[in-house]
């Protein structure tokens, strides 16, 4: 009985690191995410969509975990430059992701973009 | 004349050079005149000791209402501004002061230096735009401009009108209404115009004494390094029947030409460190005026904000009277740390634009301000088992905030 729930303990620590591991953010580079993010804008700024090329939200202004949120879902809708924004590849989103979530609110650096 | 031109005339531009520091190609400018500049009060912080040995500044015995004394200084944004400290001599950023480009130069070389050896082809791209950026900006050379004095000027005590109720980035772009002087519709006059310098050292302090004692007319002595409104306007500036200039040998002219002051940006008028330490739902917080500016934090205390300040006037020979953290004080009045000296009744200023109110702290048998560590809130507020108000105030470790005195 004991071998039986340690086995069916063990075999959900699994699955819930398996889970987990299959859902979870792939965390890039933070420092190349962040002229990433700005490439971003500087695209957007040239093609006519904003009026200045800096990025409009700074990593403070969310938490770690909404912009974990944001990037789970992939919701940019706020960041506007949609042509953008699809146009990046999931290593490039990994670094932008790491760069806002290294220094967002609740972060031991929380940034703003300069 | 183009400054980049001038500078040429007087063999300067030929001593630029690129110091390498993570790349051989880049990082800061340096040339002659750094030597001339660390011996200036923007690089130590000593004005000059009294005859008590007291020693004047910021990195000496000096008190000031807002951040209370930079003596044990730890917060790194003071040196965004503070570039040295005491004896400390290491690079000189020229380009502070005079780069037309504003760049953020330390995270610039640190991701240069990061991405510079790297195989990625990415990251040799985005080191060659880092590199292209820092030359744009090395190559901005100019007179310094309204927005490298008010870089930091603007912002003084932390924040845009914080510590001068009379310099905020009102004055980046101002029109003439504002002010007659710099207006780029008027004037349009750089701070250099009249803050004019000699050997890096700019004129116009006010812990030099005595503040302006010469009536110099700038055609007397075009070098004269206090620059007052007589300089230009002379001491008969009004029209030639005018009652006026019989009154400018004992009313300064700021006195009826400055009614106001803050009138675009609210300034700080009052900052109180011993409310500090307060939490909101265990954390720390903030609270807004009217203004929208922060009339609480829990890191620094409580504020008051004001716009159009009538200014209080004080009868001055042009010299500054300022308390050291080494001089006796009563605890029972207020404090006047910095006030317009008094000797002869000489002449009326509307100096004092942004006079204000604040706490500070004395030690239990000791008769003079504490040195503190204005910040040092910080680490109460980040220790959950520390009381709000039990340490948040000056000294070192171990000391006790006993009694809170007024001061301005």
């Amino acid at each position: 009985m004991f071998k039986k729930g340690l086995f069916s303990v063990t075999v959900l620590i699994f699955l819930i690191s398996a889970i987990g591991t299959c859902f979870a953010l792939d965390m890039g580079n933070d420092r190349k995410g962040k002229y990433t993010y700005r490439k971003v804008y500087k695209a957007c700024n040239a093609r006519g969509e904003v009026d200045s090329a800096k990025p409009p939200i700074s990593p403070d202004a969310k938490t770690q975990a909404q912009w974990t949120r944001a990037f789970e879902k992939k919701d940019f809708a706020d960041f506007g430059c949609k042509a953008e924004w699809d146009a990046l590849s999931a290593d490039e989103l990994a670094d932008i992701y790491a760069y806002l979530y290294s220094h967002a609110a609740d972060s031991p650096s929380p940034a703003k973009c300069k | 004349m183009d400054y980049r031109r001038s500078l040429t005339a007087r063999g300067l531009a030929e001593g630029f050079y690129l110091r390498a520091a993570s790349d051989p190609s880049l990082p800061f400018l340096s040339h002659g005149s750094a030597d001339q500049f660390h011996k200036t009060i923007h690089w130590t912080w000593h004005a000059y000791t009294d005859e008590k040995g007291h020693q004047f500044g910021k990195g000496g015995d000096s008190i000031n209402n807002f951040c209370i004394s930079t003596d044990r200084m730890q917060d790194k944004s003071c040196l965004s501004c503070h570039p040295g400290w005491g004896e400390e001599t290491v690079a000189v950023n020229c380009l502070n002061c005079h780069g037309q480009k504003s760049i953020n130069w330390g995270e610039s070389f640190e991701d240069l230096a990061a991405f510079a050896g790297s195989d990625d082809p990415e990251e040799q791209a985005i080191a060659d735009e880092i590199r292209g950026n820092i030359r744009a900006a090395v190559q901005a050379v100019v007179r310094p401009e309204r927005q490298n004095c008010g870089g930091c000027h603007f912002k003084g005590g932390g924040g845009d009108g914080v510590k001068h109720g009379d310099l905020d980035t009102s004055l980046t772009k101002p029109n003439k209404a504002l002010d007659v002087h710099m207006g780029i519709d008027g004037r349009n006059f750089q701070c250099t115009r009249c803050h004019t310098t000699t050997l890096h050292n700019i004129a116009g302090r006010v812990y030099t004494k005595p503040a302006a004692s010469d009536r110099k007319s700038l055609i007397e002595d075009d070098l004269a390094t206090k620059i007052t409104c007589e300089s230009c306007h002379s001491s008969t500036p009004h029209k030639s029947e005018s009652k006026a200039n019989d009154h400018t040998d004992k009313v300064a002219c700021q006195s009826c030409h400055i009614p106001t002051f803050a009138r675009v940006n609210p300034t700080k008028v009052s900052w109180d460190w011993s409310k500090a330490g307060k939490r909101k739902d265990g954390k720390p917080y903030k609270t807004e005026d009217a203004f929208g500016k922060h009339d609480y934090m829990s890191i620094k205390g409580q504020f008051k904000w004001a716009k159009n300040v009538k200014p209080e006037y004080f009868w001055y020979n042009g010299s500054i009277s300022s308390i050291t953290a080494k001089d006796p004080i009563d605890p029972s009045k207020v404090v006047a740390v910095s006030h317009p000296w008094v000797p002869g009744r000489t002449r009326m200023r509307a100096f004092f634009p942004s006079r204000s109110t604040m706490q500070a702290a004395i030690r239990q048998g000791q008769q003079n301000l504490a040195r503190s560590h204005a910040f040092r809130t910080r680490r109460v507020l980040d220790d959950p088992r520390l009381e709000p108000g039990a340490d948040q105030g000056p000294g070192s470790p171990g000391d006790s905030l006993l009694r809170r005195i007024r001061f301005r």
